[in-house]
């Protein structure tokens, strides 16, 4: 019961603590919130990515015309300036090459497209071949990338008919054949139907991966799933050890000394600390899964995978705790035992995090990160809300068991040679 | 004098503790590595997105398409010939970023389009997000260069049949391939193609082609001054033990002022985070191929900005905290926000516009501005000079924030 006593005096003192209640609550909130917004729309709460708009400094320095047609290059300019593109590409005029040039440099736009003064000549099939030029800033990626593949579907598309009318002229003149202005209209003409939106069709069809909506509210929730997931292992450790360091607090307070004193033994003195964090721990876990099913509409999992997850990240985080304040003499060493080396092993443990998405991921950068606790506190949580078997998340979870019996036995005792 | 004796105590106390000085220096130095390698690492060796490649339909023309890929800038086939199943697996488990199926059945679809005037079958692309409409794009590119083909082909038999001129002798299958052949041809050198550039004064074109494609160029500067924030719990500490031990009253007895004692314990902090960029800096340009040295000014002012600004954040977080526990929830708290907020961890192109415009306003992302005109478009002091504004200004602000609490005090 004294234990228990212990228990409840550290928990109430931690829940008073504004510094424990911020780090145990606020900030794995406040970052996820903080990616909601990176990665969603501000206001509205669609579950969609925002394409940014990017502006274009358009060079049209096109001279010639196509017969019959007219300017290619004020063809191409209209299309990019163009109501159906308006979301994605704003255009801005400019007179020269090197002033569309110089507003990429001055980051004035994302993209310049420079329209070179024979591109009706090469597409009449006169002159030499011509060159689009974009130029583009190198910090962006999506933007330049969007109006690139436009750019240049439109620029295939006036190739091909060029170089479709050019053989089937140039098969007749084998053949031949009198090439009449009358024939050369009708060819054109018939690729200007073929081209038509009528005559197009898609050659292409997206399909999503499998599991992407799985019912998990969406790729949104998914990552906020991973993402609040991965702050509330990374701060359930910090808990861990701030619960136990106050052995060492109060060591420098007097207080243990006098404790010591008193018939509480030692065991039932740090039985009380490790109860309290424990206790403490179920808490801060279990509000912040809660807080993620409430307010994000996070899926976390099966109700069973989740619950053996959790208890796997609150016997790790407090037997972590215990062996770490094993190893520091005083609470100053802690400021950067705690501070760095769980900020170190955090965020090598939660690289998985970090890294979702991402195709060029290394395999072996998932290894890495079980090389520390926090990887393996965070790999249940990721197999729950991927709805991986019972067996695996039982395995993970015993690898688990195994890392806390080790922290736990060298931690305790450590403690006990050092007070008894 | 007696505020750089001020400032070589704190420097001393803080190099005597190995554990505080290696975590100033391995930590972001594992971290630029890791966030490195996590997004792909220095891809100048391939940097094309790796797609797994279907053909369940062996035709001529998915051979085509299947050769078009193969020959991309932007895709590289890193599977071949498996299964769809096992290929949608990949992608969900981001062993690769698309799949592209060929249907059964489209070379023949693409053969009869214009004469019957159905449509083609289309390719599927399974993937999400901007890598899935990556290799949608030059999929698509590749299936309407070989439509096009189709188009002159079958547009030109059927004018060469119109007007009586198909040669005596030869059939109309054989005209349709040649003419395929020329038209296919004639895509190796169209009437009208692309050139794409960058924006860089990089003069060298290794330094250019290097920093073009190399994620270090952004984890690099992301995690220097990420961390040069959590640095600041080793140094905060010392102002909170000096008021807990009553140092501070003591040396308040003394002849320094407290203006005195406050700019001897900036003084460390910014030589400190000075030091560890300048180390990192070094790391990145040795071994990580980063081009900070190619404007030495442009870098060395952006990297006393940052210092200043990260120390005048120490002071106001030693002034205000009034335990270790506090000065750690003091430095990790900004280190994470203004992280994130400043697009230390993802590029905030990748985030919403009303996103960006808050973000422009933090600190971090001015420093990441200044670092990447630098090390991405090769630009110099002009260049970098709105960076160094906003961060002295900041500074300045922080200053005087912590001037008050240490009165208050």
């Amino acid at each position: 019961m004294k234990a228990l006593d212990i228990a409840l005096k550290d928990m109430r003192q931690s829940f008073r603590s504004k510094g424990a209640i911020i780090f145990m609550f606020v900030i794995p909130i406040l970052i996820t919130v903080l990616f909601y917004f990176m990665f969603g729309r501000i206001a509205g709460g669609e579950d969609s990515f925002e394409v940014p708009q990017t502006v274009v400094a358009l060079a049209n320095l096109d001279e010639g015309e196509v017969p019959g047609i007219g300017s290619m290059g004020a063809f191409l300019a209209d299309v990019l300036r163009g109501e159906d593109l308006g979301d994605l590409v704003k255009v801005t005029a400019m007179s020269s090459a090197a002033a569309a040039r110089t507003a990429v440099d001055n980051q004035e736009a994302g993209i310049a497209v420079i329209i070179p003064a024979g591109f009706s000549d090469a597409l009449a099939g006169r002159g030499e071949p011509a060159e689009v030029e974009l130029y583009s800033d190198p910090t962006l990626t999506i933007g330049p990338a969007i109006v690139s593949s436009i750019v240049g579907q439109i620029v295939d598309g006036m190739a091909s008919t060029t170089i479709g009318v050019g053989v089937t002229i140039e098969r007749l003149e084998a053949a031949n054949a009198e090439i009449t202005p009358e024939i050369v209209q009708e060819i054109i003409d018939s690729y200007t139907v073929a081209a038509s939106p009528q005559q197009s069709s898609a050659l292409t069809r997206m399909q999503a991966p499998p599991g992407a909506d799985s019912g998990s509210g969406g790729e949104m929730a998914e990552l906020l799933a991973y993402i609040l997931g991965g702050m509330m292992v990374f701060y359930a450790f910090f808990t861990g050890a701030n619960v136990l360091n106050t052995i060492l607090t109060e060591q420098e307070n007097g207080t243990l000394q006098r404790l010591f004193t008193t018939p509480t033994s030692h065991l039932t003195l740090f039985s009380g600390k490790f109860i309290a964090a424990l206790i403490i721990l179920t808490v801060q876990i279990a509000v912040l899964l809660l807080f993620g099913y409430l307010v994000f509409h996070i899926e976390w999992g099966d109700p069973l995978p989740v619950v053996i997850a959790a208890a796997g990240l609150v016997i790790i985080a407090a037997t972590t705790g215990l062996f770490l304040v094993s190893l520091l003499k005083d609470t100053r060493q802690g400021g950067i035992i705690f501070g760095g080396l769980l900020t170190l092993t955090g965020m090598v443990g939660l690289f998985t995090v970090f890294t979702v998405g991402s195709p060029n991921t290394p395999q072996a950068l998932d290894t890495v990160s079980l090389l520390v606790p926090q990887g393996w506190a965070m790999r249940p949580f990721r197999q729950a809300i991927e709805g991986d078997a019972l067996p695996n998340i039982a395995l993970t979870f015993a690898v688990i068991l195994l890392w806390s019996a080790v922290f736990f036995f060298v931690g305790q005792y450590r403690l006990r040679k050092r007070f008894d | 004098m007696r505020i750089i004796d001020l400032a070589l105590k704190d420097l001393r106390q803080i190099m005597r503790d190995r554990k505080s000085f290696i975590f100033l220096l391995a930590m972001p130095i594992v971290f630029t590595l890791l966030f490195g390698y996590a997004f792909g690492g220095n891809s100048t060796a391939d940097p094309r997105l790796p797609i797994g490649l279907a053909d369940e339909d062996g035709s001529e023309l998915s051979r085509q398409l299947a050769a078009m890929l193969a020959a991309s800038e932007i895709v590289r086939i890193q599977v071949d010939d498996a299964a769809v199943s096992v290929l949608q697996e990949q992608v969900a488990d981001e062993q690769i970023a698309a799949a592209i199926v060929i249907p059964a059945g489209f070379g023949e679809a693409m053969l009869q389009a214009p004469s019957t005037g159905s449509a083609p079958l289309p390719v599927t692309i399974i993937g999400g997000g901007q890598t899935g409409f990556t290799a949608e794009a030059e999929v698509q590119a590749g299936a309407a260069r070989l439509k096009s083909a189709v188009q002159a082909a079958s547009q030109s038999l059927e004018t060469t049949v119109s007007h009586d001129l198909l040669p005596e002798g030869s059939s109309r299958q054989a005209y349709f391939d040649d003419a395929f052949a020329e038209a296919l041809a004639a895509w190796e050198q169209p009437p009208v193609t692309i050139l794409h550039d960058v924006s860089s004064a990089l003069t060298d074109e290794e330094e250019e082609e290097n920093s073009r494609y190399s994620v270090f160029a952004h984890s690099s500067p992301g995690m220097m001054a990420q961390f040069a924030i959590a640095g600041l719990m080793g140094a905060a500490g010392i102002l909170v033990v000096e008021k807990k031990t009553k140092s501070l009253q003591r040396l308040l007895t003394t002849n320094m002022s407290k203006d005195q004692i406050m700019a001897g314990h900036f003084l460390a902090m910014f030589v400190l985070i000075f030091l560890q960029l300048s180390v990192l800096i070094l790391f990145g340009q040795i071994f990580l191929g980063l081009p900070y040295l190619s404007q030495p000014l442009a870098t060395m002012l952006v990297t006393i900005a940052t210092a200043f600004f990260t120390a005048s954040l120490g002071m106001l977080i030693g002034a205000a905290a009034k335990s270790q526990e506090q000065v750690v929830v003091l430095s990790l708290v900004p280190m994470f926000v203004l992280a994130a907020l400043g697009g230390a961890w993802v590029p905030l192109e990748f985030t919403p516009e009303a996103y960006q415009r808050i973000a422009s306003l933090t600190p971090l992302a001015w420093v990441m501005e200044g670092y990447l005109d630098i090390l991405v478009r090769g630009q110099g002091v002009v260049a970098v000079s709105p960076a160094l504004l906003a961060l002295l200004i900041y500074t300045a602000v922080l200053l005087i924030l912590a001037v008050w609490q240490f009165r208050v005090d």
